[in-house]
């Protein structure tokens, strides 16, 4: 397995610097042989919406994200200390899923698994009816990482207040 | 931010004139494209030649752009993706709600 670490400084003009090293660093550590172009694609996307959501809501002025790659899983985390996610509470107190979002395109679930950790998924909705387009969510951190992933789990730490994404890709 | 290429009768072209498109500048393009579809009412064709790399934020503008235009009944197009740009639209459905063409010539033959 390879792994390693890297601190992000929360800045907005450091983001495409970090995002280089990390794919740089999957790109070399990968041992498929197939082509991974798609997971490169998929890692891109899903560390640009976990630094951005850093930037926009970490309290703290770093950000921690640790890459675990082995042959067959790449898996992203993402350590940070800012206010928990709201629906945090909404989960925890639904056996089901609960709807995070909503339009014609998607939506988006959130599935409490224990306390305080929370699975995101997301179903494409049929696109019955061209009028709600107007309803189009203009929020799509959380759905840009469920869609990429293979799995995406959130964990509220009420001790340690710590906020962990942990993104799951199948090579 | 934005340079207007093209003024037509009917249609303005209008060019991203940066490489990394996300929340440092999704507010300003947000504004300064709402600011002309008011001013001009004219259907909008955006090229992204430019643009390596596009996060959420500014996709929402995107999205924000696109319903202020309709809400005028104009349209707005999307033109010049690079594949990653291209690939993240796919990824959650908005090749679904966007006009895209490859470039302005396409984007032509459909207004």
């Amino acid at each position: 397995m390879a792994a390693t670490q890297f601190e992000f400084s929360n800045k907005v003009d450091s983001l495409t610097s970090i995002l280089k090293q990390i794919l740089e660093f999957i790109n070399s550590s990968h041992s498929t042989d197939n082509d991974i172009s798609a997971l490169l694609f998929k890692a891109k996307v899903i560390t640009t919406e976990l630094l951005t959501n850093s930037i926009k809501h970490s309290e703290s002025t770093s950000t921690i994200i640790d890459i675990k790659l082995d042959q067959n899983t790449l898996i992203i985390s993402k350590v940070d200390y800012g206010k928990p996610l709201a629906l945090i509470a909404d989960a925890n107190s639904s056996p089901d899923k609960i709807p995070v979002t909503n339009d014609i395109l998607h939506t988006l679930y959130a599935r409490s698994k224990m306390e305080n950790q929370i699975q995101f998924t997301c179903e494409e909705n049929k696109m019955d009816d061209l009028l709600e387009l107007n309803d189009i969510i203009e929020h799509f951190g959380l759905l840009i990482i469920t869609k990429a992933a293979d799995e995406f789990i959130y964990t509220y730490d009420n001790q340690t207040k710590e906020n962990t994404f942990i993104v799951t890709l199948n090579l | 931010m934005i340079k207007i290429i093209k003024d037509e009768t009917n249609h303005l072209l209008i060019e991203i004139t940066v490489t990394e498109a996300n929340l440092d500048n999704s507010d300003v393009f947000k504004s300064q494209v709402t600011q002309l579809l008011d001013r001009h009412k004219k259907n909008l064709i955006i090229d992204l030649n430019t643009v390596d790399y596009i996060d959420s934020s500014f996709l929402g503008a995107l999205v924000a752009i696109l319903k202020h235009a309709m809400a005028m009944k104009l349209e707005v197009i999307l033109v010049g993706l690079k594949k990653d740009v291209n690939d993240l639209l796919m990824l959650i459905r908005l090749d679904k709600v966007f006009k895209i063409y490859t470039n302005y010539e396409d984007a032509l033959t459909q207004l």
